[in-house]
Formats: structure tokens, sequence, C-alpha cells
């Protein structure tokens, strides 16, 4: 076997044990034999497969062009430039620019192929949002928007489709004539520059996923489509490191579906550190990296767990007690499936009783969970000086909210956000986000933000704020007068299905159910003065 | 100064050590408070103490040898202050844990993780028998052995001394290779057993260590992914590619090994072979019993047996080749085990060397050509700190020169496959002084003996001293045992033989045998506020009076309890100082006084200096109260005469 | 379920041009809103060429019930 020499990896002091990595090695060689599917028949077991470490973003080298039958059609004139698509899209496959025109066209003079150059001038569109309103403050200083898709990255989930209420994408049947046109128009778009700091307004935090800086989850990941666990991610990337930049964020993920499609050999999706060690300690090698760095002086670095609700509610849960009472600057994202996803759908404590999973099947004697919910969220609020939000992707301001202060709070805090799971949910794959809002809608997932910081008492620091009719038991739709509750949402999953006859009528197990969810959302009323 | 059961070179070397007494668990933590940068540990008995010992450095803001404040965190079980380890690993920083059994084998899971990802940390562990059929909290080797194949190092010291010199080899050794290492020592009887032991040097550890310089692998300014899921396509080439770095391991913990025996003249092997030249049988194990067996080989040859001792130091990276080299020319050996596994082939460390030696004799490359293979017993011994006595040793050699045929045995258990011990002779160096206090749970017994050690280390005197632990709490009886000589005291057994029986539980001779052992014109002392002769001598109960008649021991008595009262500066002092004030009686009755050839003057002038190294810190005033206290141990103890005695006796007849 | 494209519609109507894109054999048809970027639209077409905005993609165009650029022609 051949030892090969490797180059230095760039480390902050020279360390005594050389790192066996050398990333343009990396890319090259070993993205490149996966790539052209002889990874594993070509190459060796030498010493870089030794600890089998992974550079950054290497993911971005992976094509899925050809795994999705459709791809999204973008259509400028009808959109507003809101983002919304570019935010839920969990793979980054769909991406939004602003550019000056003058500076567009410069860059398309570089555009050998006619037809190219057209192609991707057509999609850039004046909208009012970053043409009319700089247009009218100073003539000449407007910018055009427009969206591309990444065919290498986009699984075809239409996630973006079902989040554009203004009718600007569609589903377009995938073809070997239009595939390389998008693979050819995405290219230029990657060349274009950076938008300019101008058209990011800071406080428009839907604005973020157009700085670099944002966008530190690259794609190529092995999710399924649509998930979303993967669009929770990115938008604490987003968030993380719009405001502190990649050089200051780490993750300590663990193990359980997010582990598995971002760091499946040789495709890694993050531009961040990262680590994993097993499936119930992240928190835990979360605070020997947190007491690392402060010994160092690396006070300001923002360190990030994440894990499932299997990791955090249950196996992990006295690592995560334990930490949270360390009183470190560590947060934790809780990627709340309500299922051990990983592993096939079995049931955690966190999903409702009812719910159809494996481990709680829905037989004929027994009818799926029989225990209540476990809230974790709530737990760690009784942890004390702990910031604890629970959100969803849906509401994406709510999510960077939380996100942004779970940054700035100097402690240990805790996000445990909704993410849909299609398998195992049984839903559409383009429902990530539809899904989740209807679980806070219905009160199967109220979301709310616990920041001690605002005061002494639990009703001064909980703010419900976000939830549709906050006094009331149930959001009544205003126009049709359909009512919200559990069952309303139940309606709509796989995983309840069994629960419903053929009328439509929910079984008592599930009216059990509901009765959970309206305990549970009363407790939250009650804790935050509301009741 | 030689070191007891420690090979020291004699050439003059740059860090010969500082004198001192320590047990094992204080020798790690100096090292360790020295050298690293932080600890997470997570209590369990025996290890604890060497967490407790980092904390207390921690907290009194001690930094290490290059000016970095330390830390300490205590996790919420051994999983977590092994991860914790991880992490900090992770991020490039020289860290340790200490634990045992339970303890070990909840940290399993993530030692894996920490080897796959070559994190160059140390663990010291104080093994410990595992809670099968019942908790035990004393040594045994199956929790370490439950690791054994986790990708670690693994290196056994027998006495305090060597577990804090293997702190520092496994650090370089670990840090050269990129591999993890466990230093593993004996729960309680070397973790808690205070030895004289050559400390090293700050100045060697800050040149043999070197500053902490780790690849951090989780630096945000240059992003890396460690810890990847692998299929059939990757993950058996790393774990096979992984065999070049194990090769590494080998090799750096023997230069590790040749550079502190450059540096301090204490020499260490892989494997260590004791009076092997012409050995005919041999004693093969790990830990501190094999260095009784060491002694109870030096007895042996005095009688004219060909006998030898094998410790192997270094159970991973297995030393196959050594080890058969070591026993090839033996006719039979024995290898000693502190743990009992009756359905594998055998018991691990046989098992491995019967390998070794099916290896040997097959021809493959890299072992001794053999012809033939030494007949091979296996024996259980010292489970849960089950006593392993030189009469045991003694019998697993007859075993083997009567050339019995039953392969596998065990000691010093009432059991059909137990051997019987022929007799139990007392190795002591010759000339040793040894005590054994009864105390109560609670009444700062394990301070006193640890205090009078302390105090005949500084005045130039080998010792050994140690409590004896139960799992019981406060109020209940306990033992402390002591001995003093002029030479390494290499037995790490319960104390058979007394020279010296201090009594503070009045209730000793009532349930048990105080005397149990105690020699021809040995001594006891009585802690009592009586202070008549007569008196004294009357609390002691007929049988008991009996024996010290019979044997012509000497009664001396005390109230240490007011004697503390009225020189403690204050009242938390009370408890050391009862200590302190028997420490005085201890000088007055040992023979250390003829020992030294000194005058009581000159004793005193040492006492005081030693005092003031001790306390100096804490201020004149505590020094004077701890030397007054020795004083008026030494001054105002007094004896029972003999008349007395004799006189109650002829009462009693009349 | 994804809706998906079948073809972009422009149709004369008496209060001039409009434009859908109908998806799923009809089931669902989305109305394009700006009328200025559908003039654009048409003036391409009237020259006989493909809206540029469809060129990436070359979904399937109708003009006036007519197929006026199949799916991939360019
Ligand atoms: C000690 C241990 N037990 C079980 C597993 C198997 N396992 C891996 S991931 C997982 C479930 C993960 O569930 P969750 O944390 O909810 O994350 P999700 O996959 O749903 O995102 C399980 C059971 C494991 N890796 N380690
Ligand atoms: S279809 Fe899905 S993957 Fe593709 S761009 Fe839209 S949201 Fe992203
Ligand atoms: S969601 Fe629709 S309107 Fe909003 S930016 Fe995306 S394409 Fe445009
Ligand atoms: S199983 Fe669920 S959580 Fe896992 S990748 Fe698929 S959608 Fe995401």
């Amino acid at each position: 076997m051949a030892e090969r020499e490797f180059p230095k990896f760039a480390p902050t002091h020279e360390p005594k044990q050389p790192l066996m990595l050398d990333i343009e090695d990396f890319n090259r060689r070993i993205v490149g034999a996966y790539n052209r599917g002889v990874g594993e028949t070509e190459l060796e077991a030498d010493l870089s497969t030794a600890e089998s470490f992974i550079p950054p973003a290497t993911a971005k080298l992976r094509d899925f062009s050809y795994i999705a039958p459709e791809i999204p059609l973008y259509d400028p004139s009808n959109c507003i430039g809101c983002m919304e698509c570019v935010i839920e899209c969990p793979d980054t496959a769909i991406l939004a620019k602003v550019i000056h025109p003058d500076t567009l066209e410069r860059e398309l003079q570089k555009v050998d192929d006619p037809m190219v150059r057209e192609m991707v001038r057509a999609r850039f569109g004046k909208t009012r949002k970053y043409w009319d309103t700089y247009e009218r403050k100073e003539p000449g200083s407007g910018g055009l928007f427009g969206i591309f898709i990444d065919p290498t990255k986009c699984k075809g989930c239409a996630e973006c489709v079902e989040q554009c209420d203004d009718f600007a994408l569609s589903m377009l049947t995938k073809t070997e004539k239009n595939v390389p046109l998008f693979q050819k128009a995405f290219r230029v778009f990657e060349s274009l520059p950076e938008t300019p700091a101008e058209y990011i307004k800071e406080a428009l935090l839907t604005d973020m996923m157009l700085a670099e800086r944002s966008l530190l989850y690259v794609g190529g990941a092995g999710s399924c489509a649509g998930c979303g666990e993967a669009t929770a991610i990115r938008m604490m990337l987003a968030a993380t490191g719009f405001k502190y930049g990649p050089e200051n964020i780490g993750i300590v993920a663990a193990t359980g579906c997010n582990t598995v499609y971002t760091s499946t050999y040789p495709y890694n999706p993050y531009k961040v550190a990262w680590t994993n060690s097993l499936f119930e300690n992240a928190a835990t090698v979360a605070m020997g990296i947190r007491a690392r760095w402060d010994q160092m002086g690396w006070k300001h670095k923002k360190l990030w767990v994440l894990g499932g609700d299997g990791a955090m509610n249950d196996i992990g849960f006295q690592a995560l007690s334990r930490m949270l009472m360390s009183g470190m600057d560590i947060n934790v994202l809780i990627l709340d499936t309500q299922v051990y996803s990983n592993t096939g759908g079995q049931a955690s404590t966190s999903s409702y009783t009812g719910q159809n999973t494996k481990m709680s099947y829905h037989g004929r004697e027994i009818h799926g969970k029989t225990e209540r919910r476990k809230e974790i969220a709530q737990i760690c609020m009784m942890h004390p000086d702990v910031f604890v939000a629970q959100t969803t992707c849906a509401d994406f301001n709510h999510f960077y909210k939380a996100v942004l202060a779970a940054n700035e709070y100097e402690g240990p805090a805790v996000i445990n956000v909704y993410t849909t799971c299609q398998p195992e949910h049984g839903v559409a794959d383009e429902r990530a986000s539809q899904q989740a809002k209807l679980a806070k809608e219905s009160r199967a997932f109220p979301i709310f933000i616990y920041d001690p910081r605002n005061g002494e008492t639990i009703r001064e620091r909980l703010d419900l704020k976000g939830n549709p009719a906050v006094k009331e038991d149930w959001y009544v739709v205003p126009k049709t007068g359909e009512v919200i509750d559990f069952i309303a949402f139940a309606r709509t999953e796989g995983r309840f299905a069994k629960h419903f006859d053929k009328d439509g009528n929910p079984s008592e197990e599930l009216l059990k159910a509901q009765e959970d969810r309206l305990k549970n959302w009363r407790l939250l009323q009650e804790l935050a003065g509301l009741r | 100064m030689s070191i007891s059961g420690v090979e020291v070179e004699k050439k003059a070397v740059p860090y010969p050590g500082i004198p001192t007494t320590a047990d094992g668990a204080e020798a790690v933590v100096w090292v360790e408070t020295h050298i690293g940068q932080a600890a997470c540990a997570y209590p369990i008995t025996s290890s604890s103490k060497m967490g407790e010992g980092f904390n207390y450095y921690v907290a009194n803001g001690m930094r290490n040898l290059w000016g970095e404040p330390l830390v300490f965190i205590e996790p919420e079980s051994e999983h977590s202050a092994a991860s914790v380890c991880e992490g900090f690993a992770v991020a490039g920083g020289r860290v340790t844990t200490f634990t045992s059994g339970q303890g070990l084998v909840l940290m399993k899971e993530v030692l894996y993780t920490i080897a796959g990802k070559g994190l160059p940390v140390v663990f010291h562990i104080g093994a410990r028998a595992l809670t099968f059929h019942s908790l035990n909290v004393h040594a045994g080797h199956d929790d370490v052995m439950a690791v054994a194949d986790t990708g670690w190092g693994i290196v056994f010291a027998k006495n305090a001394q060597e577990a804090g010199d293997f702190a520092a080899i496994c650090r370089r050794a670990a840090e050269s290779c990129g591999r993890p290492f466990l230093n593993v020592q004996d729960g309680f009887l070397t973790t808690h057993t205070v030895e004289s032991i050559l400390q090293p040097e700050p100045e060697l550890l800050k040149e043999y260590v070197g500053e902490p310089r780790l690849r951090n692998l989780f630096d945000p300014e240059h992003p890396l992914m460690t810890g990847v899921v692998q299929n059939q396509d990757s993950y058996m080439k790393g774990k096979i590619a992984q065999r070049a770095i194990y090769a590494r391991m080998a090799p750096a913990l023997r230069e590790a090994m040749d550079e502190w025996a450059r540096l301090t003249g204490r020499r260490y092997h892989f494997v260590e072979s004791y009076r092997m030249e012409d050995a005919e049988y041999a004693i093969v194990g790990m830990g501190s019993m094999i260095e009784t067996a060491m002694a109870t080989a030096d007895f042996l040859r005095d009688q004219g047996k060909r006998v030898g001792v094998v410790h192997v130091t270094v159970f991973r990276p297995f030393p196959g080749p050594e080890i058969v080299e070591a026993l090839r020319n033996v006719k039979a050996f024995a290898v000693l085990e502190r743990m009992d596994n009756p359905i594998a082939q055998s018991n691990p460390l046989t098992a491995e060397i019967k390998a070794s030696f099916a290896d040997a004799i097959a021809g493959t490359p890299g072992y001794p050509q053999i012809d033939r293979v030494p007949i091979v017993y296996s024996g259980s011994a010292g489970l849960g700190s089950r006593d392993v006595r030189p009469g045991d040793i003694i019998a697993t050699y007859e075993h083997m020169w009567n050339g019995r045929e039953r392969r596998y045995f065990c000691l010093n258990v009432k059991h059909p496959l137990a051997l019987e011990p022929p007799f139990d002779p007392d190795i002591r160096p010759a000339g040793s002084f040894s005590m054994r206090g009864h105390s109560v749970g609670g009444f700062g017994s394990v301070t006193t003996n640890k205090v009078i050690a302390s105090f005949l280390g500084m005045l130039g005197f080998y010792v050994q001293a140690y409590p004896k632990y139960g799992s019981e709490k406060k109020g209940l009886p306990t033992t402390y045992y002591l001995t003093v000589a002029n030479e390494p005291i290499r037995t790490h057994c319960e104390m058979h033989h007394v020279e010296f029986v201090p009594i503070n539980d009045v209730n000793a001779f009532h349930h048990g045998n105080p005397l149990k052992g105690i020699q021809e014109n040995g001594m006891v002392f009585i802690q009592t506020s009586k202070t008549r002769p007569e008196e004294v001598w009357a609390g002691i109960p007929k049988h008991a009076q009996d024996v010290i008649i019979k044997k012509n021991v000497r009664v001396f008595a005390l109230d240490t309890v007011k004697i503390a009262r009225e020189v403690a500066p204050t009242p938390d002092l009370e408890m050391r100082m009862q200590g302190i004030v028997l420490a005085g009686i201890f000088l007055r009755v040992s023979p250390v006084l003829q020992h030294l050839e000194a005058s009581e003057e000159e004793l005193f002038e040492r006492v005081e200096d030693a005092l003031r190294k001790w306390f100096g810190k804490r201020g004149e005033a505590v020094v004077q109260a701890n030397l007054q206290a020795v004083r008026r141990g030494y001054e105002e103890v007094f004896e029972v005469p003999r008349q007395v005695m004799l006189a109650s006796q002829n009462e009693a007849a009349d | 379920m994804p809706k998906i494209l079948d073809y972009i519609e422009y149709v004369k109507t008496e209060d001039g041009w409009i434009s859908r894109k109908v998806h799923d054999d009809g089931d669902f048809i989305m109305d394009r809103r700006d009328p200025e970027a559908i003039l654009e639209d048409i003036s391409y077409i009237e020259r006989g060429q493909r809206p540029p905005w469809t060129l990436l993609g070359l979904p399937r165009i109708i003009v006036n019930g007519k197929v006026f650029r199949e799916r991939d022609e360019i």
C-alpha cells in the first residue's frame, strides 16, 4: 500500500500529528471516483481513508440531475421576489440574486452562446421590492431579481412551487434537451457577482439567503425529496452565517437522519466545521468543544448541536439536560420529526398519541401509540436560564428570530423545530411547510419563544405570538368557519389514516390525542398568562 | 534512592525524581495537572480520588506548565465524561478522565469513536471488578478487558510509581502515534496505597511531554467533517487503512519508554522479566499482585527454587513475541488474572499468550522460533481485591513444580479448584515495622495514616500505607495499615504480621481481634481518657490481656483527643491533629529513632523541617501547633508497666 | 401531488392578450399577472420566436389553441 505524502492542512498551529487530508486531492481523486461510480472499486484503502475526514462542501460536486422526473420552471413575470422558495428548499437547489442591469449586461458579455445569454437575461425581472422602491428613491439604482434552479441539486420535491403564492413556479417534466440548459444557466448564475449589500435589507430576515455567507449548506445531501429537517438546518445556518460568518460556526450532530444524509462518504454539504460522535452524546461532545474554545478565547464562535427528537428527548436526554445546566454558550436545534426517522420510523416519546409508527403499530388490538407526547421544549424551559423556542420552518420569520436570539443569548439555548418527514408522516414531497403550518394552527405543535431575559415570571418570558387565535382553544378559519383542531390536522396525514372510518369519523384514540393537544395548548396559555 | 519494583538505571540522569510519598491516584493527578489542559470526570470508586484531586487544583487556580488555567467538568455520567473529552480533544485540547468498573464499560461506545478519530487522549483507570452477581468497588481487571479491543493502547502499572510515570509515558506515546491510551492501575490496591515514590520533576514533564500542540479537527476557520457515515464502498477501507496507523503505536510507546529511561533512569519494558534468567517456572500477570509475586520469587530463590516472574506491562499493543521470548525456556508458567470468564477459551491474558505461543511454534514471521511450548497454567486471583498473599504465590509455584494436571485454578477461596497455600511467610523487607490501626469510619483514620506515612517518607524511610476499605459508611469499624522499612516494600497484600496496633475504637476488642498477627515484643496503643496505667489495663478484656502477656507486648496509652483539642488552632483541625499526636506516639514506640541514628533533638529538628515543608504556607502558627502535637504525643504517651499487668494477673489467679 | 405543467397558453380575448400556465391536463391553472410581460412575449411570438423566459425549460406553447412550439422545440 502506498503511503503518500500529505500536504499540510492549514492548522492553527503546527500539530505533531499530521492531518491526512489534502482537500484538492480529495475533491479530484476521491469525489471524482465516486462521481464516476467507481469509488467503491477503484479507490485504495490508503491513509486518507483511515480517519475518513471530509473537507467542506464536497457535496457541491454531486450531481442529482437525473434522479427526479421534474424540475421547477420559473416565470419571472409573476415573481415578487419574496424569497420564500429559496428559504424553504431543502436542497439549496433554488437560489436568487439581485443584480444591477449594467452589471448583468457586462457579465453577459462573457457568455459566448447567444441563446444562453438570452436565457439568463430573461430570468431577471423587475420586482417592486428590488426595482421600484430603489428606482423611486434614486433612478438607476434598482436591481433585477432572478431565480435559478440548480438541476444538480434539485430533487423535484416541488416544495418551492407549493411555497410560491404568486404562481411564479411550476413543475416541468425534465427532458434530455432541457436539463443541459438548466445546467448551463446555473453555471452562468454562479459566475455572477454576489448580490450587492445595498439590496439586502438586514431587517428583512427573508433576504438573508441572498448573501453568500448565509448559504452554508450547499445541497447534494442524501435526504428524501422535500425533507423538512434539511430546510431547518439550512435556515439555522443562514441566520447564523449571515450574522457571524461561516468562520465562526461549528456543528455537533447527533446520529440520526441528519448525519446520514449529510455525512455519507464522501459527500459533505456543509461549509462549516462539523463532527458526529454517537446518537446520544452530541450535547456533551459540544460541552467539550465549548470548554476548549473558551479556553482558547474563542468565545465569539457559535456552536450548534443538531439532533432528532430521538437523540434529544430520549436516548440523549440526560446529556442534553446536563448541558443545559452547564450555562455554556451552546445552541441546540432539535429536528422534531416525532419519530425515529433514520431507523425507519419507530415511535419516540415525541410521537403523538394514536400515531401509527413502527414499534407502536396501529393494529387490530392496539391502535398506534397509547402514551402522550413528551414536550421537550417545555422541559427545557424548566432548566434555569435556558433560552427556548419552539417553531417551524413555515414560520420563517419566527424561526429566524429564534435562531438570532439563541445566538445572541449567552448561555444554553434550545430550538425545537417541527420537521416534516414525508415517508413517516405519510405526506407528499411538497408538503413540508404546509404540514408544519397546519401542525401549528391545529395546536399539534404550538410555536413560542421563551426568553429568560424578558423578566422574572414565566408569563413575561413566554411569548405565544405567531399562533392563530392565541386566546382560544382552536383556530377557526374566518372565511370558511372550519375549525382547525387536531383531528383536522390528523386527517391530512397518513400516520393517522387508520383512525378515520370510511365516513371520515375519528376514532376514540384520536379524540384522546386531540384532548392531549388541547391540554398541552391550555398549559401553554396558562404559562403565558393567557388563561 | 531506588524505588519499589521499578528497575532504576544506575547512572547520573538529568531528572532523578523528587522523593515523596503518594498513592497511585495522587501520582497520576500530579502529572495530569502539570501537563494537561482539562479533565472531565464522573465519580466512581476508586477513580473518584483522581477526579477530585484534579478538581482540587482547578478550584485553587492551578495552571499547567505552560501557564494555562485548567478546566474541570463533571458531567452526568461516564458516557458523557468520555464524550466531553472527545469534544475537547476534537477541538485540539489535551484532556483526560478517570474512571473504573461500570464507568469504563459505560464509556465503551465513546472509546471507539475517540480512537477512530485519532484523538490522542489518555484516560486513567482504577481497575475495578464489574457488577455481576453483586457489586464490588475493589480491584478487578474485567472492566479493562471489556474495553480491550476499542483501539486504545493499554498499559498496566503495578505500583504508584509506575502509575505516575505511565501517565507521562502514555501521553507522549499517544501524541506521537495519534492514538489514545488507557493507563491502568489496580483500584484501591494502587490508587489508594501511599508509597514512597520519585515524583517526576515539573521541568522533566515539560521537556518530555512537551507543550500541547494537537491537531484541531474542529476549527471553524478550517472547517472539516469528522465522524462520517460509510457504507460497503468505504467503511472497511477506512478500518483496514488504520492498520498502518496502529503499526506506529508500539514504536511510539517504545520510544517514550526509552526516552523516559534516558531522562529519569527508570527503565520500563513492554514485558518485564524478573529473575527469569534461569527460571524453570514463572508467574505471569498484570498489576499489583505481580509485584507481590516478585517479592515472593525472591523468597523462593533464597530457598533454591528456580522461579521468575513476568509482568505484562503493555497489554495493547499486545507484545506476543516478547512474551514468548521471556517464557520460552521455562517448563511451565502460570498466568494469574484478576477476573474469570469460565466460558471463554481461557481468561483473556492466558488466551493471548497461548495464541502467541501457537504463532511462534507455527513459525509465524516476527515470532521467536521455538520447538516446544511450556505447560500453561491459568489462575484467577484477587477478584474484587480478594487478598493475594505470598502463600498463594507459593501454592501456584508448587502446583507447577508438582506438575499437577489441572490447568485452571483459583487462589484464596474455599473451592475445589482452589490451591491451598503450604505456608504463608512474612516476606516484608528485613527490619520492617508494620502498624495496623483500628478506628471507626469518619474518625479521620485515613488521614492519620497518610500523615504518618508522609512524615516517615520525609524522614527518608520507605513506606506503604493504606486503609482497608469496605463499602460501608460512617460509624463502622475500619482498619488502616502502614509499613515502614529501609527497603522498598513490594507486597500488596493484607498485613498479617504487625508490630504496632494503635486502637482508636473503644469497641475494637469486642467486635474482632485487634491483636491478630501481633508479633512477639510488639506494641499496642490505646486511645483513652484514663490517666492511670492500672485503669488502662483494667479496660482490656481478659483474653486480650493473656495474649499481651504471652507475647510480651508493650501497652501504651494517651488521650490524643484531649491534646488535639488543646493544640488545634481551629476546631476543624482537631481530627487531623489527633493523627499528628499519633505520629508523635509512633515516633516514640517505633524503631525509627534507632534507624535514623539520630538524637531526639535531631529528630525534632527534622520533624519541624518536614512540618514546615508541609504546612509552611498556612503560616508559622500552624507549623508550631503541629510540632507541639507531635511533641506532646512523643513525650506524654505513657506505658502500662509490666508489673501492673502481672499484678492484675496474679490478682485474678488469687 | 405536484402539479405538472402541460403548456403555456396565450389567448387573445376582447380585453387583450391573456396568458396562463396549464397543469395536470387542465386541472390546475395559473394565471400570469403581468400584462406588460405578456405583451412582450407576444411581440416575440409575432416574430415567430419563443418568449425568452421559456428558453430555459422549453415548455410547449399554445397560442390561441394552436401549438406554437412543441416541448423542447427552440
Ligand atoms: C446507542 C444507539 N442506539 C440506537 C441507534 C440506532 N439509531 C440511529 S439513529 C436512530 C434514530 C434517530 O432518531 P431521531 O433522533 O429522532 O432523528 P431522526 O432520524 O428522526 O432525524 C436510531 C434509533 C444508535 N445509533 N445508537
Ligand atoms: S423542487 Fe424541491 S429541490 Fe427542487 S428547487 Fe424546488 S424545493 Fe428545491
Ligand atoms: S416564492 Fe415565488 S414569488 Fe417568491 S421569490 Fe420565489 S418565485 Fe418569486
Ligand atoms: S426519512 Fe424523514 S427526516 Fe429522514 S431524510 Fe427522509 S424526510 Fe428527512
